[in-house]
C-alpha cells in the first residue's frame, strides 16, 4: 500500500473520532499507519509482491468506519471539554500569579539593589561635578543599608559646596520586605538632621528595596565626611562617607 | 472457525499477552494468532479501540520506542491495576468455562463431573 492509501484509510478512521484532540489524532494515525506498514513488510518477507502485500495488509485491518466508531467511544466529549477547561484554568492561574504577585517585583528590586544599585533611577538622572562610586553597607536588623555613590558640587568660592548621598535599603532575604528610609539622619560636623530636611528624594519602588537621594548637604573644605545614621529596629548604625574634595581641581 | 470482526474477551486476551512482555499492536495480533493456532484471527484494526480503552482505564500504559526501521512504535505495558484485573478476569473465566463444561458433559450423557 502506498503511503497515500494508508493515509486515506487513517482519514476515514479519524473522521469518526470526533472529540479527540489534534495531538491524539496524530498519535492514532501514526499507530495505525505503523501497523499496516509492519504487516505489509511481513508479507513482503513471505514472498508477496509489494502491491498485493499492501492490499492484504489494508484488508486485514477491517472496516475503517467501524474502527473509527469504536475508537470514538474511547475519546468522549466530556474528556475533551475537561482537558480544555483545565488548560484554560491553568493559564489563567499562572497569569494571575505572575502579574499580581507582589513578591516577584519586590524580589527583582531587591536583587537590583544588591547587584547594580547604580542602575536605579536616581543614579541615572542626578549628576554631580564630582562623583565617586561606593559600596558601604551596614546591617540594620534584617535589612542592609547600602551607600553606593557620593556626589559633590562646588560653589564658585571653591571652598564650599553641596554633597549628595545615594543609598538604598533592602532585606537580607531577597523574598522579604524592607522598611523604608524614614529613620535616617544626615549631616556634617556633628550637626545631624532628619534626612528629609534636606533636598531628599524618595524612590520606594516597592517593598523589595527603597532607594533614596539626599542632596544639597552643605559642606566646606573642612568637612571631610558626611555622616549618615539610621536608628530603628533597636539597632543604631553610623556611616561616614568621605567628601571627594581631593578630586576638586 | 469463521473469521469474525471482533471476538469476545479480547481485552482479557490482550492483558494475558502483556503479562508476559510489553508488546506493540501488530505484535499482539501475530502472537494471538500463533498461540491460538489461528483460532483467534481478528480484524486487526479492531484491536486499537480495545487497547485505547484499556489505556484510558489504567490497566495498561503506553510508551514509545524506536523500531529497527527507525520508526517510533507504541508499546503497551501491563500496569499493576491491569495485573489485578487479569487475575480477576481469569478466575471469572475459569468459573464460567467450568460451568459450561459441566453442563455439556451432563447433556452428553456422561454423568455429573
Amino acid at each position: 500500500m502506498s503511503a497515500m492509501e494508508r493515509q486515506e484509510f487513517c482519514d476515514r478512521v479519524l473522521a469518526k473520532v470526533r472529540h479527540a484532540t489534534p495531538k491524539e489524532k496524530t498519535a492514532i494515525r501514526a499507530e495505525l499507519d505503523a501497523h499496516m506498514e509492519d504487516h505489509a513488510a511481513a508479507l513482503l518477507e513471505a514472498g508477496y509482491e509489494e502491491a498485493e502485500a499492501a492490499e492484504r495488509a489494508m484488508y486485514a485491518m477491517g472496516d475503517p468506519e467501524e474502527i473509527g466508531a469504536e475508537l470514538n467511544k474511547d475519546y468522549p466529549l466530556g474528556w475533551l471539554v475537561l482537558s480544555r477547561v483545565s488548560l484554560i484554568l491553568t493559564v489563567l492561574i499562572c497569569a494571575t500569579f505572575l502579574f499580581s504577585w507582589p513578591k516577584l517585583g519586590n524580589t527583582l528590586n531587591s536583587l537590583q539593589a544588591r547587584i547594580a544599585p547604580e542602575t536605579s533611577g536616581f543614579a541615572s538622572t542626578a549628576k554631580y561635578t564630582y562623583e565617586r562610586d561606593l559600596d558601604i553597607r551596614a546591617e540594620i536588623g534584617g535589612d542592609i543599608l547600602r551607600i553606593y555613590k557620593v556626589g559633590l558640587d562646588v560653589n564658585r568660592d571653591g571652598e564650599t559646596g553641596n554633597a549628595a548621598l545615594f543609598f538604598c535599603n533592602y532585606s537580607k532575604n531577597p523574598f522579604g520586605y524592607t522598611a523604608d528610609l524614614m529613620y535616617l539622619e544626615c549631616g556634617t560636623s556633628g550637626i545631624m538632621e532628619s534626612a528629609r530636611n534636606y533636598d531628599c528624594g524618595w524612590c520606594s519602588g516597592n517593598a523589595g528595596a527603597y532607594y533614596s537621594l539626599v542632596a544639597k548637604i552643605p559642606v566646606t573644605r573642612t568637612d571631610n565626611a558626611v555622616v549618615l545614621t539610621d536608628d530603628h529596629f533597636g539597632k543604631y548604625v553610623r556611616l561616614e562617607v568621605s567628601v571627594p574634595w581631593e578630586d576638586v581641581t | 472457525m469463521e473469521k469474525r470482526k471482533t471476538i469476545e474477551h479480547t481485552g482479557l486476551l490482550v492483558l494475558s499477552l502483556l503479562a508476559g512482555e510489553d508488546m506493540y499492536g501488530y505484535q499482539m495480533i501475530v502472537e494471538l494468532a500463533r498461540r491460538s493456532d489461528r483460532t483467534f484471527d481478528m480484524k486487526e484494526g479492531t484491536l486499537y479501540p480495545i487497547l485505547h480503552g484499556l489505556e484510558k482505564n489504567g490497566v495498561v500504559e503506553a510508551y514509545m520506542q524506536e523500531a529497527p526501521t527507525g520508526r517510533m512504535r507504541k508499546y503497551y505495558h501491563l500496569t499493576k491495576k491491569g495485573a489485578e484485573r487479569l487475575r480477576a478476569e481469569e478466575a471469572a473465566w475459569q468459573a464460567y468455562a467450568g460451568a459450561v463444561n459441566a453442563v455439556l458433559r451432563f447433556g452428553a450423557g456422561l454423568g455429573p463431573a
